[in-house]
């Protein structure tokens, strides 16, 4: 009887253990899993750029779409104990489109917000531009460019959402919640020699991402 | 002896392979339209946007992502991002094949591994799941329209485990 008692104490205290161990890692799980997602964000979309590059041009320096070196965005991950919250962000170009001379510095955000853009002549000269049929055109007076881009406005937001939604689920979560509710590290702890503190090492190594992506 | 005799094949040629092959079986007609061809491409064509080429349903795929699941190295997992460019019916007739025959796990993977023996890629499938990423009715959250797109991309990824094996070539070195 004493001996079942000890061993139901033990076990009680393995067991606490390990959701303490299991409590204290949840923000650095919180911290991996967000590293983890970001990782996949750009892998994704850098994919879906070389896959669709009609689509997702603009958020790439001219003549890369798809290449990590060149994109023109970049996520960030804030994480807490209960919560990861993502935040996308534009970055200017420095490339010059080759029909240009000067960089299109906002290129990524005018073209996915599809901001209608105004080009007026500076100095002396006309404007020079390869119209629509390929020809070279030359003008003094403005000229207004409804969709600067192509059809792209939104589809980074699209993308983005498209990945959210429909990829990580799918890809990633299910996976992971799956791993999660089969928690073998406490069955690995499980046994002679259980205590508070062995229960802790096994709650942190169960809250603990194994693998990533490359 | 070359270096593509010896070095493991990337899954998705197998898998590229082992698809066709099942689509040859259910519709061998339609294979014929593209005489000998597979039409699955390692890249893209910036100046087609959706229009696919020749106008027939192709695919676009790109090696998206490694994944290392778990602490045992050997056992590999890739995601294979593909792009169906193909007009609305030839979109969802070419979609429903797929998951039809590459959403199976483990079942599918037997069948490509029995279908790829003889061709001694070097590579052992254990799943191969298939799910799609663009919905139907928007491409990338762009709506579908007839009226301004006759052709669509749907996009979807093939989710994959696997080991490498080494190849006969490997085994006479």
């Amino acid at each position: 009887m004493t001996e079942f008692n000890e061993t139901m104490q033990e076990a009680l205290e393995y067991s606490r253990g390990f959701l303490a161990g299991a409590e204290s890692n949840e923000t650095l799980f919180n911290q991996q899993l967000a590293e983890v997602i970001k990782e996949a964000f750009y892998k994704y979309l850098d994919s879906t750029a070389r896959l669709d590059p009609d689509r997702l041009h603009h958020m790439y320096e001219w003549g890369q779409t798809g290449v990590d070196k060149a994109r023109l965005f970049r996520i960030e991950a804030f994480t807490g104990q209960q919560s990861i919250r993502f935040v996308t962000e534009f970055m200017q170009s420095t490339s010059v489109s080759p029909t240009a001379n000067e960089p299109f510095v906002n290129k990524a955000d005018v073209m996915e917000s599809g901001t209608m853009v105004t080009i007026t002549p500076r100095g002396e000269g006309p404007l020079v531009f390869e119209g629509d049929d390929g020809e070279m055109v030359f003008t003094n007076e403005e000229v207004t460019i409804d969709n600067p881009g192509g059809n792209v406005a939104g589809q980074f937001a699209a993308t983005a959402r498209e990945f959210f939604t429909n990829y990580l689920d799918q890809a990633l979560l299910k996976e992971l919640i799956k791993d999660l509710q089969n928690p073998v590290e406490f069955a690995q702890g499980w046994g002679k020699g259980m205590n508070y503190g062995k229960g802790m090492r096994q709650g942190q190594r169960y809250m603990t991402l194994k693998g990533g992506v490359a | 002896m070359a270096l593509k005799d010896i070095v493991p094949m990337p899954p998705a040629v197998p898998i590229n392979r082992y698809l066709w092959s099942r689509i040859a079986e259910l519709d061998p007609d339609l294979v014929m339209e593209y005489d000998g061809v597979i039409p699955f491409y390692p890249l893209g064509e910036t100046s087609a946007g959706d229009q696919p080429w020749e106008g027939a349903p192709s695919v676009v795929y790109d090696r998206m992502m490694v994944i290392n699941p778990n602490p045992f190295y050997p056992i590999k997992k890739e995601q294979i991002h593909y792009a169906l460019k193909a007009n609305p019916t030839d979109s969802l007739v070419w979609g429903s094949a797929f998951q039809y025959i590459l959403d199976e796990m483990d079942d599918v993977a037997k069948e490509i591994n029995a279908y790829s023996a003889w061709k001694d890629y070097g590579i052992f499938f254990h799943n191969v799941r298939l799910f799609q990423t663009s919905s139907q009715v928007s491409s990338s959250g762009a709506q579908r329209n007839y009226a301004t797109s006759q052709y669509y991309v749907t996009k979807f990824i093939i989710d994959t485990t696997y080991h490498y094996n080494d190849r006969a070539a490997q085994q006479s070195l």
